[in-house]
């Protein structure tokens, strides 16, 4: 899109420079050292899916800078990657090209990294080569003649690090000079390199020959890590203890949070009960909206464990590694080790794990990812499992591990295991095509930087509460509404909710599920676990004092509680997911068939679950 | 060695398959790549087998030149798949039909 700008505007917008370079170079750590965090990101935080743009001064000068996925060349193989180069290029629509490249680089592999910079110079705008990490490069014995390098490239080279205020100072110093050679268009254009990769390669090895010290080695702390969490057997293992930790975790370290949030809950229904008279109104706020956006808020701390582990793990390197030491497994079903990242971010939620699959280079595999990332256990998922598994299972311990936990550590696997039966299906039926590969950099170990890993924790807890507050909230007013009227019903039968969920009631009777469960299901469609939400309101409506679990206790045969939680590792019904299928595949073909394969599935799973449990007589 | 790095791996495999002569039967003139490394063995990279463009052009965007030092690391649990290698110090982990285009030359320490 063409923008048409006056003078003016020209001397007063902001510099817009796009932050470029290879992945876990650091982009993101000086990304939000630099703005401050006052980013505005255009989808979901965390995983750099789309591109991240905020703004800072340096001297009244004002600065925009574009957080890009990292990339290596200029091929574009997959979506991720695209976006990137295309937003350099200034073909991304509703955005201007930048004005100028900052291309980032760990100092540590400046000898493998070095062709892509070459070639980024062949964008032809003007361009700065940070060398991030170099205590970490001193550290190691590597010394870098800046100055050479400099003189042999023909462009500004700044060393830095990205993590420290005092690393990032000669940055600062730098970019406050630079942009204002953008500005009055003195900033110099790099000359153009050679075109062919071979041809970078062998000018890029000639340079980092005359002015690197020493050819770089593998840190030894992180060879030394290695030896065991990339061995084939304890790798293993010691992903898979990685994971059961962090399971248990999430139930036995939230406990103590969670039950003061359900304090807070009950003691502001106290509160609404004493001020509000009784009538239409102390039932709307006290049933409608407390008890149902208190329902989901309970799980806050659960979810903030999660996240704090998948933070971690991303944070410190070991993702990639999981990658690698699930590759085998992603192989035998089609896949590989790559789709491992999308659909463990799945986990927290299947929109960003979704829209993660664009780093898949074969689009049929980006597909088959797609399709199957709704069955990794996402954290609109925990709310109804803790609240289920919590009523249901009881606190008993087999050996040395909870119940509880065990049977939503099974959960989790049974919907990992139905995906890689899926995605075997699918690949060698619908999405037959050419093999995929896995080609990734496993990043040197390293501690997170707390403030970004704080940041991250903080974004994931808000899109949480604001969920709460912008899908849950009017869900729960909705339900109460439905639920309430016409005013005259006798039972919840007679209400309007009651009336569309007999509708239901047919279909869902065989397999276990009750009036009230037809009804909560509804409202589900907008988000998973609103369906607690609703639960909530709607036995809270039915004159129950004792708390939610208590009352599904009395009102759920086990054999309806275990066909629901079976229900739940399918769950079909969730808009937004399939809102985003529908957009990353441009089209409806893709979302109409993950419903369609997920509703036959969870009825089925729920009908035999329902059906032995019953026959075993529980 | 110098000049013709392509040639002089060949030899290697000619010999290599002298004494394996059954198994390597009707692929004499298959390069020693980067699959056939054994685990922390240093050796360079000399080429990359022709007619593979597409993987080509992406090793050679992660870093894989000619005359870079690699060694293979670590191997997943079947079928020793994928391959862990360092390439100058970075960690690359890549599947056996991408380290079969790679050509080294195993060096001495």
């Amino acid at each position: 899109m063409t923008e048409i700008v006056s003078e003016t505007d020209l001397k007063t917008r902001p510099v817009r420079l796009a932050l470029l370079g290879a992945p876990n170079c650091g982009k993101t750590s000086l990304f939000n050292a630099l703005t401050g965090g006052r980013a505005k990101v255009a989808n979901y935080p965390g995983v750099t899916v789309e591109y991240r743009k905020g703004e800072f001064d340096i001297n009244g000068g004002m600065i925009e800078l574009l957080d890009l996925p990292g990339v290596y060349g200029d091929c574009g193989h997959s979506m991720d990657e695209r976006v990137a180069i295309d937003a350099v290029r200034g073909n991304l629509e509703h955005e201007r090209a930048p004005d100028g490249i900052v291309f980032m680089m760990d100092a540590s592999h400046i000898t493998t990294h070095l062709h892509n910079f070459l070639q980024a110079k062949n964008y032809g705008l003007p361009i700065v080569l940070v060398l991030n990490m170099m205590d970490m490069a001193a550290r190691d014995g590597i010394e870098i003649d800046v100055q050479q390098l400099e003189s042999q490239l023909g462009v500004p080279v700044i060393s830095c690090v990205a993590v420290r205020a005092s690393g990032r100072a000669h940055l600062l110093d730098f970019l406050s000079e630079w942009t204002g050679d953008i500005t009055h268009g003195s900033a110099s254009v790099p000359d153009s390199e050679p075109s062919t990769l071979k041809d970078l390669q062998a000018k890029a090895r000639s340079i980092t020959g005359g002015s690197v010290s020493r050819i770089e080695q593998v840190d030894t702390f992180t060879q030394r890590i290695d030896k065991i969490v990339l061995h084939p057997v304890l790798g293993v293992l010691l992903l898979l203890g990685i994971l059961f930790v962090m399971f248990q975790a999430v139930y036995t370290w939230a406990g103590p949070a969670m039950a003061l949030i359900e304090g807070a809950v009950g003691l502001l229904q106290t509160g609404v009960n004493l001020v509000v008279p009784e009538g239409w109104l102390r039932s709307l706020i006290s049933d409608g909206i407390i008890a149902g956006v208190g329902s989901v808020i309970i799980f806050l701390p659960q979810i903030v464990i999660l996240f704090a582990f998948i933070l971690l793990l991303e944070a410190s390197g070991y993702m990639a590694r999981a990658a690698f030491l699930v590759d085998t497994l992603m192989a035998k079903i089609g896949l590989n080790g790559r789709a491992f990242i999308p659909l463990l971010s799945s986990f927290a939620c299947a929109i960003p794990g979704v829209m993660a699959a664009r780093t898949i280079e074969h689009e049929r595999d980006r597909i088959t990812t797609i399709l199957i990332a709704p069955l990794m256990t996402c954290a609109a998922r925990w709310p109804v499992y803790f609240l289920i598994i919590g009523a249901f299972i009881p606190a008993t311990k087999v050996g040395m591990f909870g119940l509880q936990g065990l049977v939503a550590f099974g959960l989790v696997i049974a919907g990992i295991v139905f995906a890689m039966i899926m995605a075997f299906i699918f690949k060698r039926t619908l999405m037959r095509g050419k093999k995929s590969t896995l080609l990734i950099e496993l990043p040197s170990y390293k501690a997170p930087v707390f403030k970004d890993y704080l940041r991250g924790l903080w974004e994931r807890a808000m899109i949480f509460i604001s969920r709460a507050g912008r899908i849950i909230l009017p869900a729960s007013i909705i339900i109460w509404i439905l639920a309430s009227y016409p005013a005259n019903a006798g039972s919840i039968r007679e209400t309007f909710a009651g009336r569309i969920g007999s509708v239901l009631e047919p279909l869902l009777a065989p397999i276990g599920f009750n009036l009230e469960i037809a009804i909560s299901l509804i409202p589900g469609m907008a988000a998973r676990e609103v369906v607690v939400g609703a639960l909530g309101t709607i036995y809270a409506l039915g004159d129950n004092e004792a708390g939610l679990a208590a009352t599904l206790q009395s009102a759920w045969s086990l054999p309806t509680a275990l066909a629901f939680l079976a229900w739940f590792v399918f769950a079909p019904q969730c808009l937004s997911t399939l809102a985003i299928i529908k957009k990353e595949t441009n089209g409806w073909k893709w979302p109409l068939f993950a419903f369609g394969y997920l509703f036959v599935l969870a009825y089925a799973a729920a009908g035999l679950t329902y059906h032995t449990a019953r026959a075993f007589g529980l | 060695m110098g000049k013709c790095r392509n040639f002089s791996c060949k030899f290697h495999v000619i010999y290599f398959a002298y004494e394996n002569r059954s198994q390597y039967e009707g692929q004499m003139l298959d390069p020693f790549t980067l699959n056939d490394l054994n685990k922390n063995i240093a050796a360079r990279v000399t080429g990359f087998v022709p007619n593979n463009s597409d993987s080509e052009i992406r090793l050679r965007e992660i870093g894989f030149a000619e005359g870079d030092s690699v060694k293979a690391l670590h191997f997943g649990l079947f079928g020793r798949n994928p391959i862990t290698v360092s390439l100058n110090g970075a960690l690359i982990a890549l599947r056996k039909t991408d380290a079969r285009i790679v050509i080294v030359e195993p060096v001495n320490d």
